[in-house]
């Protein structure tokens, strides 16, 4: 078998186990509300309900749309059946899947990118379901515990990834990453809604980012 | 029911139990996936040092936004006890999802996470929770394999161009994910972007310099605890 034909094999398998589990996961996750409705009586009534729906609807339906496809040029098929069950994708399954293909040193966006991009971020979900697991038990004596500092400090853990983070990438196009901070910049400035930002952001740079690689093919052609 | 009463609900054994179901689906679910692409990885080449490099790197990376959301796990779990905030952190969503939704929730009941919050209302954060949660999993169920097939077509068979979606999606996310921290959110915050930023950049080079690949795989790592460690001087 040659490569393309081992992956496409490989997505077959993906999308057949990430649509099962998915969907396993969409019915066990009324098991808790149900468990409180058949032991305790516990239940919003059904106006409360609907009710519900329609304010997390108007909340979240341009992210349960917006999200998946932005995040899907980086994470892949995989990392998208993942990182949607598991959750934490900015803040963890998209600095995973890009900082695993680095020092893999495989080319992100290839059949290889994607392999090593599914074996980080299904370790990370396993060891972030450890670390809760172990902090649901002990977390509050240990966080009790710990100076007031240490707790404050990880407050500022995200700026540090995602800083991190985008000047790997930038370094390696340096056109590409002050487009993008510009525009991150200029839209959250003129205070655009930031579902438009995270869509404008990742589009409109891979636009630019296409636009500037046919520009090269085209000197190349132009120089042969 | 009394306030504090249903923290007896929310605590109970049975809920530990009633919660873990989703959570073995996440584990078994990351466990067929990580198996596939091992077999696939190895058929199509991939050294085995390099998936190695891939799972360590994965792990370490994980550990710091980890220990973040433990922090916000114990603060949640105040409220809406320890199994229920367990699961919700431990799938779908994010931590300012949950809060959002156990908000809402409670709300539509009558009471608020601050105050007069009862077992009515733990009623209604669970099931804003568990609806709010939904809509990403039914348009990954419906759509997420289509996604593949359409990156595909939008590069109209030039291959060499995907890596270039990919590069370029990144950049752009982590634009947007950075943006806040360099404008409004405080010098702190800033401090920890440019630490991080400038920290990653060190190291790579040197990682380069010195051929210590095994650096890469920290490199975050390092450059998450300095970020954190030069904001808190800040404070």
């Amino acid at each position: 078998m040659n490569k393309s034909d081992i992956y496409n094999d490989f997505l077959k398998g993906i999308i057949f186990w990430g649509r099962i589990t998915l969907i396993l996961a969409l019915v066990m996750s009324f098991i808790p509300a149900a468990y409180l409705y058949f032991m305790h009586g516990i239940m919003p009534t059904w106006g409360q309900i609907v009710a519900i729906m329609g304010k997390l609807f108007t909340i979240l339906i341009v992210s349960w749309i917006v999200e998946p496809i932005a995040y899907f040029p980086i994470v892949g098929t995989s990392g998208t059946y993942m990182s949607w069950l598991a959750g934490n994708i900015s803040n963890m399954r998209v600095p995973v899947s890009a900082i695993a293909q680095q020092a893999a040193e495989v080319q992100e966006g290839t059949p290889e990118g994607d392999i090593i991009s599914t074996l980080g971020i299904g370790v990370s979900v396993l060891i972030n379901l450890i670390i809760l697991a172990f902090a649901a038990v002990f977390g509050v004596q240990i966080i009790a515990a710990l100076p007031p500092a240490i707790t404050q400090a990880f407050n500022y853990i995200l700026p540090a990834v995602f800083g991190a983070v985008l000047a790997n990438f930038a370094l390696r196009n340096l056109k590409l990453g002050a487009f993008a901070l510009a525009m991150a910049f200029i839209l959250g400035k003129l205070g655009t809604p930031t579902w438009l930002q995270l869509l404008v952001c990742v589009f409109g740079t891979i636009c630019m980012g296409v636009v500037f690689f046919n520009m090269e093919e085209k000197k190349k052609n132009a120089a042969q | 029911m009394q306030e504090t009463d249903y923290l007896k609900i929310a605590n109970e054994p049975g809920l530990w139990l009633a919660c873990s179901f989703i959570i073995l689906v996440v584990i078994f679910q990351a466990l067929v996936f990580m198996k596939k692409a091992w077999k696939s990885g190895e058929e199509m080449g991939l050294a085995k040092e390099q998936m190695k490099a891939a799972i360590r790197s994965g792990a370490i990376t994980t550990i710091g936004p980890a220990i973040a959301i433990v922090i916000a796990l114990v603060s949640l779990m105040a409220v809406l006890g320890g199994p229920f905030a367990w699961m919700r952190l431990s799938v779908i969503g994010s931590v300012p999802f949950e809060l959002m939704a156990a908000e809402t929730g409670a709300e539509v009941v009558g009471a608020s996470m601050g105050d007069g919050y009862t077992a009515e209302a733990f009623g209604g954060s669970v099931w804003a929770c568990t609806l709010g949660a939904l809509g990403w999993l039914i348009f990954c169920i419906l759509f997420a394999d289509k996604f593949d097939v359409i990156r595909k077509k939008a590069v109209r068979g030039n291959d060499a161009m995907l890596p270039i979606l990919s590069v370029a999606a990144m950049i752009g996310a982590f634009a947007y994910f950075g943006a806040p921290y360099l404008t409004n959110n405080g010098p702190a915050g800033t401090v920890s972007y440019l630490t991080g930023a400038a920290v990653m950049l060190i190291l790579h080079f040197v990682a380069k310099g010195l051929k210590a690949h095994w650096l890469n795989e920290w490199a975050l790592g390092i450059a998450m605890v300095c970020g954190m460690a030069t904001a808190m001087l800040c404070v």
